[in-house]
């Protein structure tokens, strides 16, 4: 009966609160309160796919769904990154009957690391894709370690893992569970020294021996072995391989794929997606193709003008500094005279003034290569310290904290204007540029 | 003026945070000042003379990664102590502090033994703490420095050699208002301030850098650093 009664407020409030945008979480949330161990009590005729990790879990589980839909099943999703325990609660309740039952053929679940515990505490997916571990908000997540505690807490042993066989931390996850790697080779925008600060597996996961890399893609993603207990990659299953920068096309296993967003983060992200549809039981071909024709979402890359100028808004992750790292690899793939504008705020969801985390980010890479760099926001005076440190001369660097007076000080600057901010700064600051 | 010796220690195991960058503020002094450096990286096992460095840099890391250095740590002790003692200067942010207090019980509930430098005991809690700090440093009472701390471990019976005067946030105790952080002993520098705490404080950084080349020491343009210090001063202290 509490089942029922959640269902069915669940959904009120969910078709009530879709036209002012608020039913993303709540729906969930209300229905959790009315029947805490509701998670446990659907019933699934198709698989469940959780999609989880430090960076790309939102772009790499629309590219699952993206290939399912395209492959003409119906998917239950949680497709704007409500990755919570509401939202995933929401995708349920909503995407269910009223007798509880989820018909679609698949539902697939972006998780966050931190909340898979409480999501997973009542029901467990099929299957779990974790694209990488790195260090994210610190402040908040705790550190790797923490958050690989709080996996296993979630993974129970039925669970089959998709793992990334370039990532020594989250390749280690849940050692007795079934798993399939995919991982991508030495290609020629990989490197013999890692280009980031961040690198988090500079020892190995296992017994803290030096890891040696013979390669990397970036972060500590790459080719490596451990000098004391040999840890090395393991077999991949799914190899993404022949990869041509100039067009975006690559195979998987041999088979033809195509992407607009040619850098190794996006590559492997490819791949663990067509990997993760081939293991929920499509043919790897079909895949390939349906993943080819993915656009990403305009949230995380959006183009658009700005005058006779060219913009994009690149999606850069408060403490996160490897999603800064990606920002940064995105705009040096761009040809052309370009302006870089940084939105620094204090720490989202408390208010410290901790910048920290700006020196795990490598902004040394735009050294040179940039018109100038136009740092904004409460933190813009930190960043302005950070540029210098890392060596841009001075008439490189602008700063304007109050966003409103933004506008006059890009006009004054060359090139394609790359933005890099967080989703909850992005709106304002598009307004502010767009005027 | 000789070239400068630093010796970051654990640097593979204890890099947890953008801390490091406490090395690159110190050494973009030592390029103002004209002065040559060298930073060596050693960590488990690699021998290292600590007579041949003039600082030794030892930042935060994963609580795993703590009681693994701690292992190898514990077998240096004599030679950090008399380094203490002869004044090479050392600078200890983050939880790498528990190294050098009698003892602390690590994430596996295992009590590790320190150094002994200072008497303090240290505690994993795997709970993240987090805390801006206004204080002042006692060397330079009448300034205001700004640090964060982000810690899982707490430090217990802290009660001599200062390095902070706590005005706002939390000091080495657990409660808001904690008087004093840090440990201040000769010119060994330790501290839970992450921000990072030498490119965020110029007092502090050229207070070190004195203690580090001595008379050689010459003042450099520090503007950018002491504006962003001032405005975090002023939101923190509204």
């Amino acid at each position: 009966m509490k089942m029922k009664l959640a269902l069915l407020l669940g959904k009120i409030l969910y078709l009530l609160g879709k036209p002012f945008g608020k039913s993303t979480n709540l729906p969930g949330e209300l229905a959790l309160k009315i029947c805490p161990d509701m998670m446990g009590r659907f019933r699934f005729d198709g698989k469940v796919l959780a999609v989880t990790g430090s960076n790309g879990k939102t772009s790499t589980a629309n590219m699952v769904a993206h290939i399912l839909k395209k492959q003409g099943h119906a998917v239950a999703h949680n497709a704007k990154g409500s990755n919570l325990t509401g939202g995933v609660a929401t995708t349920l309740l909503v995407a269910s009957t009223m007798g509880g039952r989820v018909k679609q053929d698949f539902v697939v679940l972006e998780v966050d690391e931190r909340f898979s515990r409480l999501i997973f505490r009542d029901f467990s997916p099929d299957y779990l894709l974790c694209t990488n571990l790195f260090r994210d908000q610190l402040t908040r997540n705790g550190n790797v370690d923490v958050i690989i505690e709080k996996l296993h807490e979630a993974i129970k042993p039925s669970v089959k893992l998709i793992l990334n066989g370039n990532d020594p931390i989250s390749g280690d996850l849940a050692p007795g569970n079934k798993r399939v790697y995919y991982g991508l080779g030495k290609t020629a925008q990989s490197s013999e020294k890692c280009r980031n600060i961040t690198h988090d597996a500079k020892v190995c996961p296992r017994c803290f021996g030096r890891m040696n890399y013979t390669y990397y893609h970036y972060n500590h993603i790459g080719g490596y072995a451990c000098a004391k207990c040999g840890y090395t990659n393991p077999e991949w299953a799914y190899t993404a391989d022949q990869v041509d920068f100039a067009t975006g096309d690559f195979t998987i296993n041999g088979c033809r794929v195509h992407t607009d967003y040619k850098d190794l983060f996006n590559i492997l992200n490819t791949t663990a997606a067509v990997a993760a549809c081939t293991e929920l039981g499509l043919p790897l071909e079909a895949c390939c193709e349906a993943i080819s024709t993915f656009v990403a979402l305009k949230q995380r890359y959006d183009e658009f003008r700005v005058g006779d100028r060219k913009a994009v808004m690149i999606l850069s992750k408060n403490q996160n500094p490897v999603s800064f790292d990606q920002s940064i690899t995105h705009v040096l793939e761009r040809e052309g005279e370009k302006t870089v504008v940084v939105f620094i705020n204090n720490i989202n969801h408390t208010g410290h003034k901790d910048t920290t985390w700006l020196y795990d980010i490598g902004f040394e890479r735009l050294l040179g290569k940039v018109d100038a760099i136009v740092g904004t926001g409460p933190r813009a005076y930190d960043l302005a310290v950070r540029l210098k440190l890392a060596g841009f001369p001075s008439e490189k660097v602008r700063i304007e904290r109050d966003l409103s007076q933004l506008k006059p000080v890009i006009d004054k600057t060359r090139g394609d204007i790359c933005i890099l901010t967080e989703l909850y700064d992005a709106k304002s600051i598009l307004e502010v540029i767009s005027k | 003026m000789s070239k400068v010796r630093i010796l970051w220690l654990y640097d593979d195991l204890l890099d947890l945070y953008g801390d490091w960058a406490n090395l690159l503020a110190l050494t973009k002094g030592l390029d103002a000042m004209g002065a040559a450096w060298e930073i060596d990286h050693k960590s488990l096992g690699d021998p290292a003379d600590l007579s041949e460095y003039q600082m030794v840099y030892i930042g935060p890391g994963k609580a795993r990664n703590l009681e693994e250095a701690a292992k190898d740590f514990i077998g240096r002790k004599e030679e950090i102590l008399a380094a203490v003692e002869r004044d090479t200067v050392f600078l200890v942010t983050g939880n790498s502090r528990l190294l050098f207090g009698k003892s602390f019980t690590g994430p596996s509930g295992e009590t590790i033994p320190g150094i002994g430098l200072f008497d303090y005991t240290g505690e994993e809690t795997g709970n993240v703490f987090i805390s801006d700090v206004l204080a002042s440093p006692v060397f330079a009472p009448e300034t205001m420095s700004y640090g964060f701390i982000n810690r899982t471990a707490h430090i217990h019976g802290n009660d001599r050699d200062p390095l902070f005067t706590v005005a706002k946030g939390a000091g080495d105790g657990e409660t808001e208002g904690e008087t004093h952080e840090g440990n201040l002993y000769r010119n060994f520098f330790g501290t839970w301030q992450l921000g990072p705490l030498l490119v965020k404080n110029p007092v502090i950084l050229k207070e070190l850098l004195r203690r580090l080349v001595g008379e050689d020491f010459c003042d450099w343009n520090t503007t950018a650093e002491e504006l962003a210090l001032k405005l975090t001063l002023n939101e923190i202290s509204k």
